[in-house]
């Protein structure tokens, strides 16, 4: 496989809308039904195990430098019984852009494109993401680099033009019935911090490995703050209502009217929503052939990129009847999948190799 | 079944060979089998009803079942 190259800075720009863009939209919503005025407050918790996970691949990767977690799972517990977890990660990655996919596409199909094809708008954006990953982490990284203001600017702009609108009063009281319903409102939020594992399948290509501790530590604040700021206008702008909508930022942007200019800014939430998903779908995508090449020991990662795509496309339908139930789904069980996949494995994994003494440095 | 589904994919598959194929002429072994296979798993994929079929994520809600009755409370 080619040796190719990014900055840790650029892994920084390319993770933080990996988790932030399918974590602003519906998320809120989800948090609010169990913290109520206090959904601000989770991110907060959630981002310990966003710290969690980066630790413990942080450490994972300083004694494996140059494997991704495909190759030092079969280095710490063995070929065999390393394979099968490499599968079980894979397949992980898998199902989980199967449910971006399929939340993407939802979205876009509910608010917008109401006429269109659920599976012409996953379709297309697979094969753009297909074409992306084709041409190398190189390309990611910078288009992540080059589309980052695009994601962030709107976003600041749709906050600032909605501050208006807010009613601060809705914050109170806050712990109105102790730290449970925000913990609670934390076990959502938390499967989109655990997401930070897929570093695992990045670091390797990443020039400055020393510096990458810093950028990921800020990562993590900046998603949290982000996260904070989300919820806190959504509460701020529909108070107690915030649970029954699906899409809460969406709800709030159709709020502004500025100087009867700024109007229907749905739109913008719109191309951030695009931008995100585009991003992350990329980088899972990313992570998922090159651990696939590696499972199987293949010499170019680029042909499976082709198969792999279609499998994401019927990996975003199966099972999976209806909007209602995969909510539902999202909501009770990926966090804990997630969980386990992303924090409790490789902890383990840490854990073995610590006591076998597994070290690779070449 | 249903015949649509199934014979866009195979579309597809077609064109994908069409154009990768050539280049992986000097690839090995392995690298082409893993790219056959793969495709058709896919297209047998696609011979499903696979909105309303068993699949993955009934195997992940039977799995984390208790967790999710820990939150719903």
């Amino acid at each position: 496989m080619k040796n190719v190259k990014i900055s840790s800075l650029q892994l920084a720009l390319l993770m933080y809308p990996t988790i932030i863009a399918t974590a602003i939209l519906s998320v809120p919503s989800t948090t609010a039904g169990f913290a109520k005025q206090d959904l601000w407050l989770s991110p907060i918790f959630a981002s310990i195990i966003g710290f969690m996970t980066m630790y413990f691949s942080f450490k994972l990767f300083k004694r494996f430098p140059n494997h991704t977690v495909i190759q030092f799972s079969e280095l710490i517990i063995g070929k065999v019984p390393g394979k099968v977890l490499s599968l079980i990660i894979l397949l992980f990655y898998i199902q989980t852009s199967g449910f971006i996919l399929r939340d993407y596409g939802e979205f876009i199909v509910s608010s917008f494109l109401l006429e269109t094809p659920l599976i012409f708008i996953i379709s297309s954006m697979v094969l753009l993401c297909a074409v992306t990953v084709y041409a190398g982490i190189e390309v990611l990284a910078r288009m992540g680099q080059i589309l980052f203001p695009f994601f962030v600017g709107p976003f600041l702009l749709l906050i600032i033009l909605l501050s208006p609108e807010f009613e601060l009063g809705n914050i109170l009281p806050i712990f109105e019935e102790g730290i449970k319903p925000p913990m609670k409102g934390a076990i959502v939020p938390s499967g989109w911090f655990t997401e930070f594992f897929i570093i695992a399948f990045l670091l390797p290509s990443i020039t400055d490995k020393e510096r990458w501790k810093k950028h990921g530590i800020w990562t993590i604040l900046w998603i949290m703050a982000t996260l904070v700021i989300v919820n806190l206008s959504v509460l701020f702008t529909l108070g107690s209502t915030t649970a029954s909508k699906l899409y809460p930022l969406m709800q709030v942007s159709r709020y502004v009217r500025y100087a009867d200019f700024f109007e229907n800014l749905d739109a913008i939430t719109m191309s951030i929503w695009i931008l995100g998903a585009f991003i992350k779908i990329s980088v899972f995508f990313y992570a998922i052939v090159i651990g696939t090449a590696q499972l199987f020991n293949l010499s170019d990662y680029r042909p499976i990129i082709w198969p792999i795509g279609i499998l994401l496309i019927e990996f975003s339908y199966w099972a999976l009847p209806s909007m209602m139930f995969f909510t539902h789904h999202g909501n009770l069980y990926f966090p804990f999948y997630a969980v386990v996949i992303q924090t409790i494995i490789p902890a383990l994994l840490l854990l073995i190799a610590m006591i076998r003494k597994k070290e690779n440095y070449e | 079944m249903k015949w649509g589904v199934f014979f866009a994919t195979a579309g597809i598959v077609l064109v994908i060979i069409l154009f990768q194929w050539p280049k992986m002429k000097q690839q090995s072994k392995k690298d082409k089998g893993a790219f056959i296979v793969l495709l058709l798993l896919a297209l047998m994929l696609s011979m499903f009803d696979l909105q309303h079929i068993k699949g993955p994520v009934t195997l992940l809600e039977y799995i984390f079942k208790p967790f999710g009755k820990l939150i719903e409370q």
